[in-house]
């Protein structure tokens, strides 16, 4: 729930009030993020309980980096950016001991009570496999995945954002639908693809 | 799905634009390309179907990840606003978080209150008169009788030294409320708890409670409920360590 008379707000407008320590715009821009912000880590790693502490660990980057904030980007590419940063070092420092896959195991058993049982068991294959497919691809490519077809933002905003130029992205995306789509016709065949 | 794994980049040079003219973010000079390469090349036209239901797969997977725990936030805020406290207490910064309105509202009536000039002396003459008669209680028994009062052996009455309460374990949280809270509901919320404001407002907005209890679980159970009132508490939590 964002804070009702910034819910209007740009923004670059909310990052502007973070950087004059407005708790109030910092609050809804949290609000407006964190799902994303999450769920882009959750794209990436397996497991919740990193995914909330970096979570906390962006935010709080954001408000104290928010005075840096240029606007040469969009406040989204920015934080995702931040993200990433993040995510790439938790997962560097990660032990070779993996810890859960809960959130993505549980990721994709929410079936709506109010379909049929065979639509339902139907959607749930279907479910299964894109999960599975996409549990093949590496993490580079599930990456640029969410931020192309999910977050839908441009490939400069991706460049940015991964540090890589254009035509890598646009190629990395390319690869990854088409690796995603040999795992979809090959299930359980593939292999993880660094 | 239509088998299309062949298509190069180098055969179709716009097929790595594809995603992008999906998803709608490419310059108008680009789309206008695409178009024309649509138009007369049928393996992009299939490759883009494919695209498209495989875009909306991917969008119903990533769709279905879990959302952050609700509490999250409160959590970021409380930590920043606590070390925000203990870096610079009580002094605004150029980047200490700032509740404009009712922070300075609410700031400036308890200033009204207990920034009187008055106020240090009379506080000063209720310890003085406090002190004098708490001597003279203990000093009583054992005065001479005055005048020329016999004393009579009888029943003796203990006057006994009223003890001190034993102070129960009060404990703080940190709380603030949200822009729009009226100082009544304030109150309100404050005396429901029996708590009394021991530091605050900061720059910030953020009060220091001190509410009686002995029981450090049941101070965890009044910020939990304090943190379900979202429309009239911006937050509220513990003391850090750094903050006791």
């Amino acid at each position: 729930m964002e804070t009702t008379q910034y819910q209007q707000q740009a923004d670059n407008e909310l990052v502007a009030g973070t950087a004059r320590g407005d708790m109030a715009a910092f609050e809804t821009l949290f609000r407006r993020f964190e799902t994303k912000v999450y769920q882009y880590i959750l794209s990436s790693i397996h497991d919740d309980a990193m995914a909330q502490e970096l979570l906390a660990e962006v935010m709080e980057a954001v408000w104290k980096g928010a005075k840096t904030f240029k606007g040469e980007s969009q406040v989204s590419t920015w934080i995702f950016g931040i993200a990433r940063h993040k995510m790439l070092d938790a997962i560097r420092k990660r032990t070779r001991h993996q810890t859960s896959t809960i959130a993505l195991d549980q990721a994709m058993d929410i079936a709506d009570p109010r379909d049929n049982p065979e639509r339902q068991a139907e959607q749930q294959d279907e479910a299964d496999t894109v999960k599975e497919a996409i549990a093949t691809l590496s993490r580079e490519h599930r990456e640029v995945l969410y931020l192309a077809f999910y977050e839908g933002l441009p490939y400069q905003d991706i460049a940015t954002l991964i540090d890589a130029p254009v035509n890598t992205v646009k190629t990395r995306v390319f690869y990854a639908k088409q690796q995603l789509k040999r795992a979809l016709e090959n299930p359980r065949r593939q292999q993880n693809v660094p | 799905m239509t088998e299309q794994s062949n298509i190069s980049e180098s055969s179709h040079p716009t097929v790595t634009l594809l995603p992008f003219y999906l998803n709608g973010t490419l310059s108008e000079e680009e789309r206008q390309e695409v178009d024309r390469h649509l138009a007369e090349c049928e393996s992009c036209r299939q490759e883009l179907e494919e695209m498209r239901s495989l875009q909306v797969s991917v969008k119903s997977y990533f769709s279905t990840l879990p959302q952050p725990p609700a509490d999250i936030c409160n959590k970021v805020q409380a930590r920043i606003l606590a070390e925000s406290q203990s870096e610079k207490p009580h002094t605004p910064t150029d980047h200490a978080p700032t509740i404009e309105s009712f922070g300075t509202r609410f700031q400036a009536y308890l200033h009204s209150i207990f920034s009187t000039q008055w106020a240090p002396a009379l506080a000063v003459s209720l310890i003085l008169g406090q002190a004098v008669v708490l001597f003279w209680t203990l000093t009583l028994p054992a005065t001479a009788p005055r005048g020329n009062e016999v004393q009579r052996p009888g029943p003796v009455i203990e006057r006994s030294v009223p003890q001190a309460p034993v102070p129960s374990i009060r404990r703080q949280f940190h709380i603030a409320f949200q822009d729009k809270t009226p100082e009544h509901i304030i109150r309100r919320i404050i005396r429901d708890l029996n708590g009394r404001i021991v530091d605050g407002p900061t720059a910030e907005g953020l009060y220091t409670i001190e509410v009686p209890d002995s029981d450090a679980g049941q101070l965890e159970t009044i910020i939990q409920d304090l943190n379900k009132k979202r429309d009239v508490i911006r937050m509220a939590a513990p003391l850090t360590a750094s903050s006791q």
